[in-house]
């Protein structure tokens, strides 16, 4: 169950950004200022997956 | 056609899907074709060239064979086999001379003429005058086919491998020049070795579907490299080095440090992305990089920094100028020659010649104070011991060991000067290697010690044009940059053993979108700006 419901928040994230992204490309975003959350959340799920792997290896 | 070219994202579908679907056999056909497509795309005639270096060389190669067969049913006879000594030297040297020649012919004319041009200058500069005016067209009419100083020296080590028994012949012709031509590796390598390379594109069930993914995340990590990392820092080590003069200090150390990151991410991103291709077609490609900036000591960095060339260079040109064996002085002046070769092949420029020489004074360095001030350090050590007895000579030994073994010693701290130390001296060096001419590199080295002051560091912000988005940008980058050599590192990237696992199998694809998503951004924006550069190993 808790497996679903992270699974689910996570594709919900995502299409939110992808939302965002393209919303925020119309309204005349540089495409340099659409890479900062990319990067910032790129950065989140690398820590998380980092850490979610060594505790899985232990 | 590059990695980094739209039509490449269409190619590459396409080859999987013809390799899926084609029959084991015919694969190596398949891969041929694809790779000369992939090489001949935007200059058709480069590929004669390369036509041309891989059957000079196979048929010299298969000439050597013939000729071992014959020495040994003849040897009884000296005559004969003098003979046939000297026929065998003849068909290596013409397997040497001939791809050679048409690297020194495209690559270093133009460069070679203008040395000829300013003797020529210096002795008669009227009689000279038509010459300048050659050398001049040489160097600007002759294109430089991409990708010519790899596939030669892949041609030569298999020459030489065949002349010195290492290796059978290749009766095969397509399978020697797909392994001359296999794409992902054609244009920038890694050199690849025969022995290596040769027979995993004869394994004729070598494409696993399984393989794909692994492959896949590896040739995203090479394109994050690239496009995000290299293609974004590029524009302000390309700032700097446009301006030597206007350039102070800070500008000079920030520029160094940002180029060895750019040419790293560029190179490693490349090597990457062919590993990924390579190993989606189920064949793996040998090992280029290995953290090169971790290294304690510029011998190590050269084991850990473009290895197929420096494993190239120790084979064929270091070991058989006499490589450690014949004294000490011989030895410096063999790593003299195979860095001065070095510099020379990564281009045709002075400050090229003058990076690896540059180099090559850093290992003779090396090479000196391992022989002489260790040692004598020791010697003192255990003379102090011998004279001042046991119980008070054990702890000045100690001591005196401790000095010995203070900078090659194993503690953190010592680890971390050695290796900040060897860092320095690496990003210095690299000035000479990114600046446009010697004289630039020149001028950029004497502003080193100006303007260490706010002065100084807003002049350098100001020309690099850096904004405080571009600051903590930058700073995301390198630090994702740092998480993904660490996946690498712990081989997590393995994505096969991580998709079994649940737990790690939605964070791993959240991880891959992002990448993607990030990677496609980063290569809208390049676009966009016109900044979407070739990979810097390219020119060589």
């Amino acid at each position: 169950m808790k497996h679903k419901i992270f699974a689910l928040a996570t594709f919900f994230i995502a299409l939110l950004v992808v939302t965002g992204l393209f919303a925020a490309l119309v309204m005349g975003a540089t495409l340099q200022e659409l890479l900062t959350p990319l990067l910032v959340l790129l950065a989140g799920y690398l820590i998380a997956f980092l850490c979610q792997k060594k505790e899985t290896e232990k | 056609m590059s990695f980094t070219s739209p039509d490449f994202l269409l190619f590459l579908p396409a080859v999987l899907l013809l390799c899926r679907l084609s029959p084991a056999r015919f694969r190596w056909l398949l891969l041929l074709a694809a790779s000369y497509f992939f090489y001949m795309r935007h200059t058709p005639w480069v590929g004669l060239l390369l036509f041309g270096a891989t059957f000079v060389s196979w048929f010299c190669a298969g000439k050597i064979t013939a000729v071992q067969t014959d020495d040994a049913m003849r040897v009884t006879n000296s005559a004969a086999f003098k003979h046939f000594q000297a026929n065998k030297r003849f068909w290596l040297a013409l397997g040497i001379a001939a791809p050679l020649a048409c690297l020194f012919f495209f690559k270093y004319m133009g460069f070679f003429g203008q040395i000829v041009d300013s003797v020529f200058g210096l002795i008669a500069k009227e009689s000279s005058a038509s010459l300048r005016g050659r050398s001049v067209d040489l160097s600007r009419d002759i294109l430089l086919p991409a990708g010519i100083s790899f596939y030669t020296f892949q041609t030569l080590s298999y020459v030489i491998d065949i002349y010195r028994k290492k290796l059978t012949h290749e009766t095969h012709f397509g399978y020697y020049a797909l392994y001359v031509s296999f794409f992902p590796q054609l244009v920038a390598g890694p050199i690849e070795r025969p022995g290596n390379l040769l027979p995993q594109l004869k394994q004729e069930n070598a494409f696993y579907p399984e393989n794909l993914l692994p492959g896949f995340f590896q040739m995203l990590i090479g394109f994050f490299k690239k496009l995000v990392v290299a293609d974004y820092l590029a524009r302000f080590v390309d700032a700097s080095f446009a301006a030597p003069e206007l350039v102070q200090g800070p500008g000079v150390a920030l520029a160094a440090c940002l180029f060895a990151i750019q040419i790293y991410c560029d190179f490693s991103g490349y090597c990457d992305i062919a590993a990924g291709v390579a190993g989606m077609l189920g064949i793996r490609l040998m090992k280029n990089f290995d953290r090169p900036y971790l290294a304690g000591s510029i011998r190590e960095f050269w084991h850990r920094w473009h290895l197929s060339l420096t494993s190239w260079f120790t084979d064929y040109i270091y070991i058989p100028l006499g490589g450690s064996r014949k004294g000490i002085w011989r030895q410096i002046c063999n790593v003299l020659v195979v860095f001065f070769i070095s510099g020379l092949w990564h281009g045709a420029a002075w400050h090229y010649v003058l990076w690896g020489c540059i180099h090559g004074t850093y290992l003779t360095a090396d090479i000196l104070y391992r022989k002489f001030i260790t040692r004598h350090v020791t010697h003192v050590a255990s003379n102090l011991h011998k004279t001042r007895g046991s119980a008070i000579g054990s702890h000045k030994t100690n001591s005196d060991d401790k000095r010995t073994t203070f900078w090659h010693g194993g503690k953190s701290i010592t680890r971390l000067a050695r290796r900040l130390w060897t860092l320095i001296l690496v990003c210095f060096a690299w000035i000479f290697f990114r600046a446009q001419t010697v004289s630039d590199a020149l001028t950029m080295v004497s502003h080193l010690g100006n303007g260490w002051n706010i002065n100084g560091i807003t002049a350098t912000i100001n020309l690099m044009q850096i904004t405080p988005l571009d600051l903590g940008q930058t700073v995301l980058i390198l630090l994702i940059f740092k998480l993904l050599e660490k996946l690498e590192k712990n081989k997590m990237h393995d994505a096969r053993n991580a998709l079994r696992q649940k737990k790690t199998y939605l964070l791993q694809t959240a991880v891959i979108f992002y990448l993607i998503l990030t990677i496609i951004v980063a290569w809208l924006m390049l676009l966009s700006q016109n900044a979407a550069g070739t990979f810097l190993y390219f020119q060589f």
